[in-house]
């Protein structure tokens, strides 16, 4: 079993009357991508700043690469690197200076802090764009270079403060693959995100964070497992009789059946061939319909079962 | 030196705002410097030279011996023209120069010299307010009070218009006195003029180039990142301090060099101590840029308030307008501001006001003082920013 690079046991945190982590703990295994999935103001930027030492803490512990993590521990601050959400570059450097002026702040070595720096702007996929200022490149860029400054240094554990706000989808995945493929090289990577597709689609585990609570926390099966919905069937219909809708809540698997007048959901638990035994209903009754769609449980689906509310309601 | 080397980048960038204020300054104090050493001083205007350029045309209608008397007096220490008495000669004459006044002894001259009246007695025609002319109507007024003194003393008008010339005509040997005390002391006059402008610019370059700078070190995210990293905070500070410095002694030693370029050669005497005067008052000045950069964030805001210090505390302290000037005020307004006691310290150096040695260090202790304080105030405020920005706050961690 891999060793845990991050240990947070019990923390708590508040802002005067609020309660930003309340008992608060986790365990970040070595190699990992660990997501913290929970909607603005759940907790997961306080957490990181705990976890860097950049916010001091009412009560609990931290342990980073089995150390007690304070704000004097630079031999660990050493092995970390940070991706916030906002850009963090000077606007008066280019490119390459900015890169090696981060890098700067933890390899002294000049020969290895130049090939550190190439590999980053390689990386990234900003060679060409070495000598540009900040303000001449595109968001997506200047997000890339964001990135670069933050793993120059060749961290062991990157944390990713929700990198990818208002980027565009094609940037958007470039990131994402890039955080990928920096964990293949070897780091482990913390990624805050209210973004529960971008979540799914490259954590390995994941906690889910509301009102500074764990709420749940698994690999997204384990997490999707933990629910009762397992299939989600949408159907256009329109006129639907109550008497349809009853044989409908009546099948075996179903245990909810919500109908707006023009779309049928029918929320299914475990079974197979939900789908069929539905239609089967429906044209039984020569009831018209168009279009069908099943839908498998997402983490909202998840966030919205153990709290009541959805993730994107949350957002709003 | 990382943060060393960022900082003299972002310097380079900024570098322009200063190099603008210290071509200005220089292109202000060099042609002020020469026309200074050329013209100017209240004891060159009163000279001989500068009376006897004075030109005069006289008409007298008069004709008398008491009225020629009074026209060779003039002719004595001005210089008398003539013009044909045409109103339109006359009005181009004084229009273009070619007189300052223009004289007409008007007729019964002698005869109300002798009875002691002088209004109407003479004409007098000017067209530009200059010292020139104010130095004409003090003597002309001199000349026919003299007069009238001797008449009341019983002498004839004749006797009494040579006596009062040869009375005017006698200089009398006047000295200018200054405090300056130091009689090797061969700084040219105008050489603590310079340093008295200096507090301006120094303020106005140091707060516009490192204030920028210190914020775009300071932006939050920028230095959330550097908080985040293996650099030690005193290891930061220890390298943007040395920045700074090394740009505030920079802008400094320019203007030192510049001083010794307009005004020829190595300082002596007392130039060392307006000289040390400058220096301080620049740690001032850099006090003031490390404080505003502390808590303003926005560039446009920082010109602003740059205006606001450095022209106020120039146009209040004695920079721009010589104290003596100021009304009282102003003056005990301004003894809270650190440019008023630099004027104090340049005024002793100038000679001004008498020099004692015990009274310029107070002055310069007490700029200094004010250094120290800004940089207590910083400190204050920079902490208090640091707490409430979720940024280091660094509390023994206990678990219950």
């Amino acid at each position: 079993m891999a060793d845990a690079v991050v240990k947070i046991n019990n923390l708590v945190k508040r802002y005067g009357e609020l309660i930003a982590l309340d008992h608060f703990s986790l365990e970040i295994k070595e190699g990992e991508i660990f997501g913290l999935l929970g909607p603005n103001g759940s907790g997961k930027t306080t957490t990181i700043n705990c976890l860097l030492s950049l916010l001091a803490f009412d009560k609990g512990e931290i342990e980073i690469f089995g150390r007690n993590m304070t704000p004097t521990a630079y031999d660990i601050k050493k092995e970390i690197g940070i991706i916030m959400q906002n850009v963090a570059v000077f606007e008066e450097l280019t490119v390459y200076e900015n890169v090696d002026y981060f890098c700067g702040l933890y390899i002294t070595d000049k020969e290895q802090r130049k090939q550190y720096v190439e590999d980053a702007i390689k990386f990234v996929g900003l060679e060409d764009f070495r000598k540009f200022y900040p303000k001449k490149l595109s968001g997506g860029l200047l997000r890339r270079l964001n990135i670069a400054c933050g793993i120059a240094h060749k961290p062991k554990l990157i944390i990713l403060d929700e990198p990818t706000v208002a980027v565009d989808p094609q940037s958007r995945n470039k990131i994402l693959e890039g955080i990928q493929e920096l964990n293949k090289n070897g780091a482990t990577v913390i990624y805050t995100s209210h973004y529960m597709e971008e979540v799914e689609q490259i954590c390995t585990r994941i906690a889910i964070m509301d009102k500074g609570k764990k709420i749940a926390e698994g690999t997204k099966d384990e997490l999707k497992r933990m629910i009762r919905n397992t299939e989600t069937v949408n159907i256009e219909v329109l006129g639907l009789d109550d008497s349809i809708r009853n044989e409908i809540s009546a099948l075996e698997h179903v245990y909810d059946v919500q109908y707006d007048g023009e779309k049928l959901t029918v929320y299914c638990s475990g079974g197979k061939h939900n789908l069929i035994r539905i239609l089967d209903v429906l044209q039984k009754h020569d009831t018209a319909f168009g279009r069908v769609y099943s839908e498998l449980p997402t983490l909202n689906d998840v966030f919205l079962e153990i709290t009541g509310t959805a993730l994107r309601d949350k957002e709003e | 030196m990382q943060v060393f080397k960022a900082f003299m980048k972002v310097l380079k960038k900024k570098m322009s705002y200063a190099i603008i204020y210290i071509g200005i300054f220089l292109g202000i104090v060099i042609p002020m410097a020469t026309t200074q050493s050329n013209s100017g001083s209240v004891k060159e205007m009163f000279s001989e030279e500068c009376k006897s350029s004075i030109a005069l045309c006289i008409f007298d209608e008069d004709d008398s011996p008491e009225s020629r008397a009074f026209s060779d007096y003039l002719g004595e220490k001005y210089t008398l023209k003539s013009l044909e008495n045409d109103e339109e000669v006359l009005m181009n004459a004084l229009y273009y120069f070619t007189v300052d006044r223009i004289i007409t002894i008007n007729k019964g001259f002698s005869d109300k010299l002798a009875k002691g009246e002088i209004n109407g007695i003479i004409d007098s025609q000017h067209m530009h307010e200059t010292t020139k002319n104010m130095l004409l109507d003090q003597d002309i007024n001199s000349y026919f009070s003299a007069v009238s003194a001797y008449v009341e003393g019983g002498a004839d008008t004749l006797s009494a218009s040579r006596s009062a010339q040869d009375a005017l005509m006698t200089d009398a040997d006047v000295n200018a006195v200054s405090f300056k005390d130091d009689a090797n002391d061969k700084n040219p006059d105008h050489f603590f003029s310079y340093f008295r402008i200096l507090p301006y610019i120094l303020t106005a370059s140091i707060i516009g180039t490192l204030c920028p700078i210190l914020m775009i070190m300071n932006k939050k995210e920028v230095r959330f990142r550097t908080n985040c990293s293996s650099l030690r905070p005193s290891s930061y500070t220890k390298q943007v301090f040395l920045g700074s410095a090394l740009f505030v002694v920079g802008v400094w030693i320019i203007f030192m060099i510049a001083a010794m370029i307009i005004y020829g050669g190595i300082f002596s005497g007392k130039a060392w101590l307006a000289v040390l005067n400058s220096f301080i008052y620049s740690m001032v000045a850099a006090s003031i840029a490390v404080f505003l950069s502390t808590f303003i964030t926005n560039v446009n805001i920082i010109s602003f308030v740059n205006q606001i210090i450095s022209l106020g505390m120039s146009f209040t302290c004695g920079v721009f307008v010589e104290q003596e000037l100021l009304s009282k005020g102003i003056l005990s307004a301004a003894r809270f501001l650190p440019a008023y006691w630099y004027i104090k310290a340049n005024m002793m150096l100038d000679g001004t006001e008498v020099y004692s040695g015990t009274q310029f260090a107070q002055y310069l202790a007490i700029e200094a003082a004010f250094a120290a304080v800004i940089a207590i105030l910083t400190l204050v405020v920079s902490k208090a920013r640091y707490n409430s920005t979720a940024l280091p706050k660094v509390r023994k961690l206990t678990s219950a």
